[in-house]
């Protein structure tokens, strides 16, 4: 019996090498794995293996690089290489193999039926060759020992054994004398070219497509004459039909142990089908990569990525062969492989046909950031998914600008509304006084007989109706102000004035609202602060900040007070009430803006608006220090030249704007 | 006068009652000026007022007046408004089912006074006709 027929394995995923053994498994085989292409060669210069079966893409070594390396020792020349690959589909890979001496490839997923065949052929073959070695060792004996019988019976049995097995295989195979002339074909051939043993005429020549034969013969001559093996692709022609096919065409010199070349063994592999599959599959793959998703088909079991096209790469920044080497859950930001693998239940028993997922995948460049996409998940098998995926970045980054813009709109249109609410109760109201007290003098209220007011209990009901009428206008003037700085209207009219008698002008005036408001204010100016302003603009500043301070003060004191900075005068309004919070600061100065609700503090909201607006228009900057709690103080700076104005003294609001 | 002929009832009920069962008011509003005219018309008219200038100020006075037969409330008032003063008015049981008539300026014056259930309303800019007529509605109801 002979002894198991040995193989070599060299892959460096265990799974594709247990896969292997696991198709392979008989008492006819003797399994020998490696996981790396050093390995391989270790193994390879320990013993005989009738096959090399050898993965394409491993990390130390690529599969051709270790076809080489074997095809070049001596001792390791001749054993038949074949190429397990997923990429089997690139033509220029498959002549890469055929290049480096491959005899042949399985593309995987394996199918387990023709691993089983191909390898079968080359075990085969290899205990042929040992039993011709053994044989040739008998002969030189039997030489010798001069004992010719036993010896000529051998090589007939050898004979014999060897056209048998000729004949079992499903490929062309023939035999050429040294010169090249073709002296055996197999039934295969017959089969395939209809032709007759005379036709054949000593060559395999004639049935090669014309486009193909000049090389073919060249190239076989060269073989022939070198003693080198010789290996093409070329069409051949089917006899039943007419049709060339794709044929990968072999022949190696078989020597005698002297080392002289007694005949040639050629084999033809129909290759058309593959070939075709081939073209197809480049087809398939020049699409998916041209396509600028990305699209990657991986294995949900072993997590194993089979495949990724181009904009695959483009999209996670790494090189095809580095994703190869990844699984999914690599690049996920959200999933690991057990939360993408209860993603995906849903697929795998088949209640779903499809997943859409919006998620982020994570780039080779971590200060890249995550890239926001859209993934699709479809089956397509047992073990495979595909999956395609979109970068949304762009169109999520537009979502959020839109959503800002509405959010922003929406509060522009409430803080409108707000103020239009607000504005309307601040003018109704002293109108309602007003309408109220004019009223009650014209008619006199219902029940009541009307006695003739004297002159002393008309005064106070006349003062009311002209402190009312005074609020409506400074109202009125409020409003009007907006729209002329609205309109980049506003217009100032520029003196030399002493901003410390402003302030103690205005605080005079104010005694009255101070009162109303339980505080008390204290001045302190001391000399002169001299400038070029507008006089009334300056007044409603200084009113603007004390009726701001009267109403947020809480009827603590307020403190004013004026300083000279030199080119600049300084005011600085400070109250002791709810302040602001860090937040509303900026907020405060805008149109129709209140730190808090309008509603709980009354007035149009428009004072320090107008305030910051009539500074800038001055040249100046207004600031305000606060804490909430414990108040705030206001601090303007004047320019005291008013330089900044263009001519005519006309603020616009362009000019406004550059801030 | 002449329009007033019109509703003898509504202005009898009023006339004819003693001073001492004279319906009772509180006017809540922040304008002292608008408060206090507000209380002159309505006392001209044969009834009790008290002034409050803010919600605060009219939960305070709640405690030591007369309970009153019906809350005039300006809705837009400093310190507390109108909408918190109604949610404290419902956290105390006794003052709870007061009747309260909004005063408000905008458009949407029916609206603000159905948010809080409000008995009725008054718009402003007031008047004598239309804030008598819709206290004299609420007490007829």
């Amino acid at each position: 019996m002979a002894s198991p027929v040995p193989l070599l394995v060299v892959d460096d995923h265990p799974g594709n090498r247990s896969a292997l053994r696991a198709i392979l498994s008989s008492p006819d085989y003797r399994i020998v794995e490696a996981a790396s292409g050093a390995e391989a060669l270790l193994r390879l210069l320990q013993e005989d293996f009738a096959v090399l079966l050898l993965d394409v893409v491993m990390p130390d070594m690529s599969g051709f690089d270790l076809a080489a390396a074997v095809k070049e020792r001596e001792r390791t020349a001749t054993v038949p290489i074949v190429f397990l690959t997923a990429e089997a589909t690139d033509a220029d890979l498959a002549h890469r193999g055929y290049e480096v001496g491959a005899a042949d490839y399985l593309i995987t997923p394996l199918a387990p039926d023709m691993v089983r065949a191909k390898v079968a052929v080359f075990a085969q073959l290899f205990q042929e060759k040992q039993r011709n070695e053994e044989q040739a060792a008998l002969l030189l004996e039997a030489q010798r020992n001069e004992s010719d019988f036993r010896l000529i019976d051998l090589r007939l049995a050898n004979e014999r054994r060897y056209r048998s097995l000729a004949e079992a295989i499903p490929h062309i195979v023939w035999t050429a004398r040294p010169d090249g002339t073709v002296d055996y074909f197999n039934q295969r051939w017959f089969e395939y070219t209809r032709l007759s043993v005379e036709h054949a005429a000593g060559s395999w020549l004639g049935i090669v497509h014309a486009d193909d034969s000049a090389k073919c013969l060249t190239e076989w001559e060269n073989a022939v004459r070198s003693g080198e093996m010789f290996q093409t692709e070329c069409r051949l022609r089917r006899g039943c039909d007419g049709v060339f096919r794709w044929h990968l065409c072999r022949a190696v010199p078989e020597r005698s142990p002297t080392g002289q070349i007694v005949s040639w063994v050629g084999t033809f592999t129909d290759i058309e089908d593959q070939k075709r599959v081939q073209a197809i599959q480049a087809e398939f793959k020049r699409t998916l990569d041209a396509e600028p998703d990305s699209v990657i088909f991986f294995d949900p079991t072993s997590w194993h990525i089979l495949y990724v096209n181009h904009g695959a790469s483009v999209l996670l920044g790494y090189a095809r062969d580095e994703l190869l080497r990844m699984a999914p859950a690599d690049f996920m930001v959200d999933h690991d492989a057990a939360g993408l693998l209860q993603l995906l239940a849903p697929l795998l028993d088949g209640s779903q046909p499809h997943i859409l997922l919006e998620t982020q995948f994570r780039r080779k460049d971590p200060s890249a950031g995550p890239i926001d996409v859209s993934v699709q998940f479809i089956c397509i098998g047992p073990d495979r998914i595909v999956s395609i995926a979109r970068d949304i970045t762009e169109r999520k980054h537009t979502q959020l600008e839109r959503e800002l813009l509405y959010r922003q709109a929406v509060d522009a249109v409430h803080a409108r509304d707000e103020f239009l609410s607000v504005a309307s109760h601040e003018l109704r109201t002293p109108l309602s006084a007003l309408q109220l007290q004019i009223q009650t003098l014209l008619q006199p209220p219902r029940r009541l007989p009307q006695a003739p007011l004297s002159p002393e209990q008309l005064k106070p009901k006349l003062e009311m109706a002209n402190r009312q009428v005074e609020r409506l206008t400074r109202l009125i003037g409020e409003l009007m102000d907006v729209s002329r700085i609205t309109a980049g209207r506003l217009r100032l009219e520029f003196e030399e004035i002493d901003l410390c008698a402003v302030v103690r002008d205005v605080v005079g005036r104010l005694g009255e609202e101070a009162a109303r408001a339980n505080s008390s204010i204290e001045v302190r100016t001391t000399m002169p602060v001299v400038g070029m302003w507008d006089r009334s603009r300056i007044e409603q500043v200084v009113t603007n900040l004390l009726s701001n301070a009267f109403k947020f003060g809480g009827g603590k004191p307020i403190e004013i007070s004026v300083e000279n900075g030199g080119f600049t005068g300084r005011l600085v309004v400070a109250d002791h009430g709810i302040g602001i919070a860090p937040e509303d600061v900026e907020r405060i100065f805008h149109r129709y803006e209140q730190a808090i609700s309008s509603r709980a503090f009354g007035g149009l909201g428009l004072g320090l608006y107008i305030a910051r607006q009539l500074i800038e228009a001055h040249g100046g900057t207004i600031r305000v220090e606060s804490q909430p709690g414990a108040g705030s103080t206001f601090t303007i700076d004047l320019p005291k030249g008013a330089t900044t104005l263009n001519e005519g003294g006309t603020w616009r609001e362009e000019a406004l704007s550059r801030h | 006068m002449e329009g007033r002929g019109l509703e003898p009832a509504l202005r009898s009920s009023a006339q004819e009652s003693p001073r001492s069962i004279a319906k009772f008011i509180l006017v809540v509003e922040d304008d002292p000026d608008l408060g206090q005219l507000v209380a002159e018309v309505l006392e001209s008219a044969g009834y009790r007022t008290a002034v409050a200038g803010n919600g605060a100020e009219a939960l305070d006075r709640l405690q030591t007046i007369d309970h009153p037969d019906l809350i005039l409330l300006d809705m837009m008032m400093p310190v507390m408004d109108g909408w918190k003063f109604h949610e404290e008015q419902q956290k105390v049981p006794a003052f709870a089912s007061i009747p309260v008539i909004t005063v408000t300026a905008d458009g949407n014056a029916r609206g603000k006074a159905a948010s809080i259930q409000a008995a009725g309303y008054v718009t402003k800019p007031v008047t004598i006709d239309s804030l008598l007529d819709e206290v004299e509605r609420v007490f007829g109801q």
